[in-house]
């Protein structure tokens, strides 16, 4: 990839740190203040889609590779969603 | 001897292992969510103990040293062999800046007299206690990985620098880029669950 493209990556994740710091400062209120972690999360992940597509390549890595790693991700997310599920009806 | 390549299979196997390090820190995110979910008052009560700016200014140079990373492995496909060593050489830099941070922060908590089983966490509730126990096993298990990645990034140095490694060989430095990619991308995670819980 091209340096200039790179560094535009660059500036995205740090425009969303700043971002994800400035959103957990906010006085959201009693009822909505579980939203804080879920927005953290949010910003996290399209943060980690950044790193991931451009500065891992995975842009340019075969289909098998891209999908190789959805199934690693859909496992963690069964593992933690199904312990959730589990801790929050027992 | 004439050695068979296979670089598509090299990144690979990176990857796979890549994924089973997924999984070993998702396990810690599982015990982070439910303590969080038993213990909210606690976990956020703790969060607001750590120092948001040190967590903030090692998220910043994470990022500063991903994008070298990768601008490294540009840098070398373009035979531009002093720009690549210059890049990673920073990149390490930031790797050793951020452990000195963490040392930094690490020191003055226990200094502060928050560590495992000290006398004040003992007198502090479960949920503290837990708070501050992931705290520790997390960023201490991320921090094993930045020296690994840091060490990872000084071997690619060193193969650049014999010419083991260049532009029709760049599996290596590619690989250990991927690791180091993957520390950054697990403090993405670390850093709004620990420091931002507010």
């Amino acid at each position: 990839m091209e340096y200039r493209s790179l560094a535009g990556i660059l500036c995205i994740l740090l425009a969303l740190t700043a971002a994800t710091v400035s959103a957990s400062r906010l006085e959201l209120g009693e009822n909505l203040h579980f939203l804080h972690i879920w927005i953290s999360i949010g910003i996290a992940s399209i943060k980690a889609c950044f790193v991931l597509w451009y500065f891992m390549h995975l842009k340019h890595e075969p289909a098998f590779i891209r999908w190789f790693f959805v199934i690693a991700i859909l496992i963690l997310a069964i593992f933690i969603g199904f312990t959730i599920i589990d801790v929050a009806y027992r | 001897m004439n050695m068979h390549k296979d670089p598509l299979g090299d990144r690979f196997g990176m990857w796979l292992f890549l994924f089973s390090e997924i999984l070993l820190f998702g396990a810690l995110f599982v015990i982070y969510s439910v303590y969080f979910s038993k213990y909210q008052a606690d976990f956020i009560a703790g969060g607001r103990q750590l120092d948001l700016f040190f967590g903030t200014f090692n998220t910043v140079i994470l990022l500063i040293s991903s994008f070298t990373v990768a601008a490294s492995i540009t840098a070398l496909r373009n035979r531009q062999r002093k720009t690549a060593l210059a890049l990673l050489g920073f990149s390490i830099s930031v790797g050793l800046v951020f452990l000195y941070n963490k040392y930094m922060e690490w020191g003055h908590k226990i200094h502060l007299g928050i560590y495992p089983d000290s006398p004040w966490l003992k007198e502090q509730s479960h949920g503290t206690n837990m708070f501050f126990g992931l705290y520790y096993v997390t960023t201490g298990l991320h921090a094993l990985h930045v020296i690994i990645g840091g060490t990872l990034l000084a071997v690619s140095f060193a193969f650049i620098l014999k010419n083991k490694v260049d532009p029709e060989h760049p599996t290596l430095l590619e690989n250990c880029g991927l690791y180091w990619h993957l520390v950054d991308l697990i403090w993405i995670f670390v850093f709004p669950l620990f420091y931002l819980s507010h």
